[in-house]
């Protein structure tokens, strides 16, 4: 059994000589939220249709629930609500009448289960009112309610947001948070939004031209973006042992063997330095530094583009 | 699939261009009514009153069956398969997962059911226009709308080749609408300048399709005393069956290629 709810191995999309994802390593485990986060164009959405099965990888493996994706698509996509690019409905239907045929198809037992999806996004059931004369907010709504409908163990939502006020999207955002902590449900969700990513995600995946730079938690992330005071010595490991035993210090990491990150600010600085050398370690570099979140997407990106 | 075919449906709810094609299985059997009705005034007898109904029911089966259900076939095929298209909902359908064949032959299906409910209501509609005229014309209709019935399957399997070039060019409803009349208007064409052609004319899609039909029809008429039949030899029904077949299962190939080509 897979300890990943998603995992792909060395997942390509090359349309003719422009490769659109490449060699994508991803691990999505089980009770997370995990971000996506990328400029327009990276890749995300390519990446999420090789994930549902929508487009083929020109090479590369996708696994779900430990099982290879192609093959399995009947056991394995029930289990997967998706929402890809813009909602996308029949116009001369009302929301109540789209999602009926989206529920006979996926044969949802639960008689109830389409009010239940409506209520939920904040959509009213038997609604007259039809698909062609919602507002973008409720189509997005209606993508949402048709992804959850079913009640499936993963969540792949691609710009969720998209298209919503900004009252919209914080009640999207609790919306998304709820199902996660109180449904257990995994979720992959895709923006080109840092601060969107970074109030959602529990893990987070920098796209950028297909590559995926980092994948990491946030809570790490945001650790090494605090305040610290940043030590470049000889010998990390002889360092961190200087300061737990003189100084009783543990809030500090270990970036490499030369530099080392201290998260306590009030702290003698000085007198470090001095019991480090006296320890015969040499000290090129004591600097205060903080790096934002923004500033450490921009450095892995290479430039602007992620707001 | 039952469930597809029957979502197929269910999308065409509302569908006002859907309820205009269907209603126009009005307009022959109405128009030659309106043309025919002073010939009914000359009508004595019963013989002529039925000679009456069975003219307007070849005339409907020639000019509704044979000229507009073509044209209308390739226009409500465009519906039905661009749906997912416009609608931007294939992605929905196949993360369900429905395939693109199990679509292809939901649509099929409904494009077949239509084709039954439009020759229907053209047969109801001559029997129905002529009830309204002289009572006494009809007779034998339930017999009258099988055949209805079997025009709308044959003709929707010789109607097929517009879809496929629908499908095909996948371009806008109006040029989809152009295409389906020039196909219409050219094998209608074909079929007075090769109908009376021996070896042309057993190619024609026309004449195929609505074969059986009119063998059906002559061969009642013999049943019921009113004419002979000149019967035809068993591979004549053979040649035609397998002429059917051969183009159901080419379009069938075709369709599942090209939509799987663009719906890619």
């Amino acid at each position: 059994m897979s300890r990943y709810i998603v995992e792909t191995r060395g997942l390509t999309k090359q349309y003719g000589t422009q490769k659109s994802v490449a060699d994508l390593h991803l691990h999505i485990a089980p009770g997370r939220i995990y971000g996506l986060l990328g400029r327009n164009g990276a890749g995300k959405t390519t990446t999420m249709k090789m994930l549902l099965g929508l487009t083929r990888p020109t090479s590369g493996e996708v696994f779900l629930w430990g099982t290879p994706l192609p093959g399995h698509e009947k056991e394995l996509l029930p289990r997967i609500g998706s929402l890809i690019e813009a909602p996308g409905f029949y116009p001369n239907l009302t929301a109540t009448e789209n999602l009926r045929i989206f529920a006979a198809l996926r044969g949802v037992p639960n008689r109830h289960a389409i009010r239940d999806a409506l209520e939920l996004v904040g959509l009213p059931y038997r609604d007259k009112k039809l698909f062609s004369q919602y507002s973008m907010g409720m189509k997005q709504r209606l993508a949402i309610a048709l992804a959850v409908m079913h009640d499936p163990e993963l969540l792949i939502l691609d710009e969720p947001t998209n298209g919503l006020d900004p009252i919209g999207i914080a009640e999207m955002r609790s919306f998304i948070r709820r199902l996660c902590e109180e449904r257990g449900k995994t979720i992959l969700i895709s923006s080109h939004i840092l601060s969107e990513i970074s109030l959602l995600a529990d893990d987070i995946g920098i796209l950028d031209h297909g590559v995926l730079l980092e994948e990491e938690s946030l809570a790490v992330l945001e650790q090494n973006s605090r305040k610290h005071i940043r030590f470049a010595v000889s010998d990390t490991a002889r360092a961190a042992a200087i300061l737990e035993q003189q100084f009783q210090e543990t809030a500090f990491s270990i970036q490499d063997d030369h530099i080392l990150r201290l998260y306590n600010l009030d702290v003698p600085a000085g007198r470090m330095v001095t019991a480090f050398v006296k320890n015969g370690l040499e000290v090129s570099e004591v600097c205060t530094c903080e790096e934002s979140l923004e500033d450490h997407f921009k450095q892995v990106t290479g430039g602007e583009g992620i707001a | 699939m039952r469930k597809l075919v029957w979502c197929e449906l269910y999308k065409l709810k509302r569908s006002k261009s859907l309820l205009l094609l269907t209603s126009l299985a009005l307009l022959f059997p109405a128009a030659l009514t309106v043309f025919t009705k002073s010939s009914l005034a000359d009508a004595a007898g019963t013989a002529e009153l039925h000679a009456y109904y069975d003219n307007l029911v070849n005339y409907t089966l020639a000019y509704g069956a044979m000229l507009l259900l073509p044209c209308l076939f390739g226009c409500v095929g465009a519906l039905l398969f661009f749906s997912e298209r416009d609608c931007d909902t294939f992605k929905n359908l196949q993360a369900i997962p429905v395939t693109r064949n199990q679509l292809i032959f939901a649509k099929l299906g409904v494009l077949y059911l239509w084709s039954e409910l439009y020759a229907l209501c053209s047969g109801l509609a001559v029997t129905l226009f002529c009830f309204v005229l002289e009572p006494r014309t009809l007779y034998d209709v339930p017999f009258k709308l099988v055949c209805f019935l079997l025009a709308g399957l044959t003709m929707a399997t010789v109607s097929l080749p517009v879809v496929v070039l629908v499908i095909y060019s996948n371009q806008s409803y109006l040029l989809s609408l152009l295409l389906s009349f020039l196909y219409a208007v050219v094998n209608w064409l074909l079929l007075i300048l090769f109908a009376s052609h021996e070896v042309l004319s057993l190619w024609l899609p026309l004449l195929n399709g609505l074969m059986f039909v009119s063998r059906l029809l002559a061969w009642r008429k013999a049943a019921l005393g009113l004419a002979s039949l000149t019967p035809l030899p068993l591979g004549t029904y053979l040649r035609v069956s397998l002429y059917l077949l051969f183009i159901l299962g080419v379009c069938i190939l075709l369709l599942v290629r090209f939509y799987k080509k663009w719906s890619r």
